[in-house]
């Protein structure tokens, strides 16, 4: 186990991960061994973009989850990372690797291995969707028979395959969305950049678009990074998230970690003899907190169970009235980065 | 089954070359315009004045048919770079210009109005490669209406002149594939600029017009009142006829009218237009917008 710091300027969040040599991969098959020896997917090191004045500030963060989200107010910066990572932009200072391959020397190779659906409409004019998604996977190098093979199979996938020889012009706003999806997929990329995937769709679009980006990072053949405003996309999606704010890393979230150490975080309402309540806690190994008047927060360690609180209270004749487990939702931990300084 | 109706799988199948992507937009450039019945039509129609060239060089050179027709044989024109300039050069280039008027302007400002570029440029080409695909299908078109169907005429006037007319004029094979190339260079770079800058192909094709139209007369008007080469440095195609005279060795009255300027000054009026239209393009032709 290796230790990966994650930090701006004056942060430093640590999170913990297994390490392995980078090796230069060069074919496709390479990229495989290399996702497996767990490479970074995502490498910054006091990466900086100016244009007339600094975008993104000294970056530098290593993350290895197979979703990644880039989480952060408008105009922190997400979409220039991500211009940047797509070789869009070019960096001022520091550098970045996706997948263990530096942006700079290896940018073209880098970029066959990419896809990217872009938060603004984005489409060829007088082109009907399956043409428009079968030249896009021509231009990422699948051959003519096999990239119109798999945009008819990418149409159905998003669930557009009834529209798919209809002029994209004509398609809805949840459709073209679909449609920037589908175009971002089909040539089966290694790593995924959804740009705000859900901006502008009704409820169900936005459940079916979750759900569709759920199942292609379940599928293990594609990392994602979503830059988002959406703090509920975000954390219904991404294993991990880095909070921007003023072009400056303001956190580093491990949700999958998260998710796991604060399974035995507990909030409890009383009724009773509060005082012995907490202090039988305190005996059983509990870390015990006392935020406000009956609600007390406790951490339980391994081999305490619920039934052990039960029969604490019932020795104390106290009753338990309620009791939550509890966690920092995504939106505690952002709205803490945010104030912070 | 189709896999995706069952999951999403990636792909680890083989990939093709990195310069058969230019092709593919290539490719994809030429069928859209094939779309239009209007321009098929119209390329069509390009192709009746080689063919009607070749009939009267048939007629030309069928004494029988000349002496039915009662026509003075010593008032005969002779067949040479001035004809070949006059009557096969000047009209292609027409036709050149207007079909890049047509489908210059339409094949770059779409895909920047509708914010394509970000989808071209996050896959393995670059802005070279879409330029040249895209400039290849004006290439290949406009080599199709002008210089190539200009070939079997050369043959043709040597077969039927016969006594080495061909080996004497091989420089007008020159003249014409150079001057049609420089010319369908020379207006695609300049159509492909203009439609990036102004991302609108009907008021691209406007302002495309308007820059061949009133650079000619900004530039007659410099040259009435300052004289010298200045003012056709300014006209556009000012510097392509000076190129065809050179090439073609015209040396007829009738071409009097044409600009005064040295090759060397055309030549450059060219490079500069190409320099300037890439420049024009290179800018605009970009991912992404930076908001100030």
């Amino acid at each position: 186990m290796t230790v990966d710091s994650i930090s701006s300027e004056n942060l430093s969040v640590e999170a913990s991960s297994e390490g392995a040599p980078v090796e230069q991969v060069t074919d496709t098959r390479e990229t495989q061994e290399s996702l497996n020896k767990r490479v970074p997917v995502l490498e910054l090191d006091r990466l900086s973009v100016t244009f007339d004045r600094p975008i993104l500030d000294k970056l530098t963060a290593q993350m290895h989850g197979s979703c990644i989200g880039l989480l952060g107010p408008n105009g922190a910066g997400k979409t220039t990372l991500l211009n940047t990572l797509l070789g869009f932009n070019r960096k001022t200072t520091g550098r970045a690797s996706i997948l263990g391959h530096d942006l700079t020397s290896d940018n073209h190779f880098v970029r066959g291995l990419v896809g990217y659906m872009p938060e603004r409409d984005s489409f060829i004019a007088g082109m009907s969707g399956v043409r428009f998604v079968r030249l896009m996977a021509e231009l990422s190098g699948l051959s003519s028979k096999v990239a119109l093979e798999r945009a008819h199979e990418v149409f159905f996938y998003v669930g557009l395959g009834e529209a798919r020889y209809r002029n994209i012009e004509s398609f809805s706003l949840g459709m073209k969305q679909l449609v920037k999806l589908a175009q971002a997929i089909v040539h089966g990329p290694k790593i995924l950049f959804l740009d705000e995937p859900t901006n502008g769709l009704d409820p169900p679009a936005r459940a079916r678009m979750l759900q569709l980006i759920r199942e292609i990072r379940d599928s293990g053949d594609t990392k994602i990074i979503i830059a988002s405003h959406l703090l509920q996309d975000i954390e219904s999606c991404c294993d991990e998230v880095l909070v921007l704010k003023d072009g400056k890393v303001a956190k580093y979230c491990n949700l999958e970690e998260e998710r796991r150490s604060n399974k035995h975080f507990l909030l409890i309402q009383i009724r009773g003899d509060e005082e012995g309540f907490v202090e039988g806690l305190r005996k059983l190994g509990c870390e015990v907190a006392l935020p406000n008047r009956r609600r007390i927060k406790a951490i339980i360690p391994e081999g305490v169970e619920i039934q052990h609180l039960y029969a604490l209270a019932e020795s104390l004749s106290v009753q338990i009235r309620n009791l939550d487990y509890k966690r920092d939702s995504l939106e505690d931990i952002f709205l803490r980065a945010m104030e912070e300084d | 089954m189709a896999i995706f109706q069952k999951a999403y799988q990636g792909y680890s199948g083989p990939l093709t070359k990195p310069m058969d992507r230019t092709w593919v937009i290539f490719r994809y450039a030429l069928a859209d315009v094939f779309q239009s019945r209007l321009f098929l039509a119209f390329f069509a129609v390009c192709f009746l004045l080689p063919i009607l060239l070749m009939c009267f060089l048939y007629l030309f050179y069928n004494l029988e048919f000349l002496i039915e027709m009662d026509v003075d044989l010593e008032e005969l024109t002779e067949i040479d770079g001035n004809f070949f300039l006059l009557a096969m050069q000047y009209p292609q280039n027409f036709m050149l210009f207007v079909m890049i008027m047509a489908i210059g302007p339409a094949m770059i400002s779409p895909d920047i109005r509708n914010n394509a570029m970000p989808l071209f440029l996050s896959r393995p080409i670059n802005k070279a490669s879409y330029i040249l695909g895209k400039l290849l299908v004006l290439l290949v078109l406009g080599s199709l209406i002008s210089w190539v169907p200009a070939l079997p005429l050369f043959f043709w006037q040597g077969y039927l002149a016969g006594g080495g007319w061909l080996g004497d004029n091989l420089h007008l094979i020159v003249a014409s594939v150079v001057t049609s190339m420089a010319w369908i260079l020379s207006l695609s770079l300049l159509s492909f600029a203009v439609s990036a800058w102004v991302e609108w192909k009907t008021v691209a094709r406007l302002a495309f017009f308007g820059i061949l139209f009133f650079s000619s007369i900004f530039g007659g008007v410099v040259t009435e009142i300052f004289g010298g080469w200045g003012g056709y440095m300014v006209n556009i195609y000012a510097g392509i006829e000076v190129i065809m005279r050179e090439l073609y060795r015209a040396d007829s009255n009738l071409l009097d009218w044409m600009a005064d300027m040295q090759i060397g000054y055309a030549l450059l009026q060219f490079f500069l237009l190409s320099v300037i239209s890439l420049f024009v393009l290179t800018r605009r032709i970009r991912a992404f917008q930076v908001v100030s």
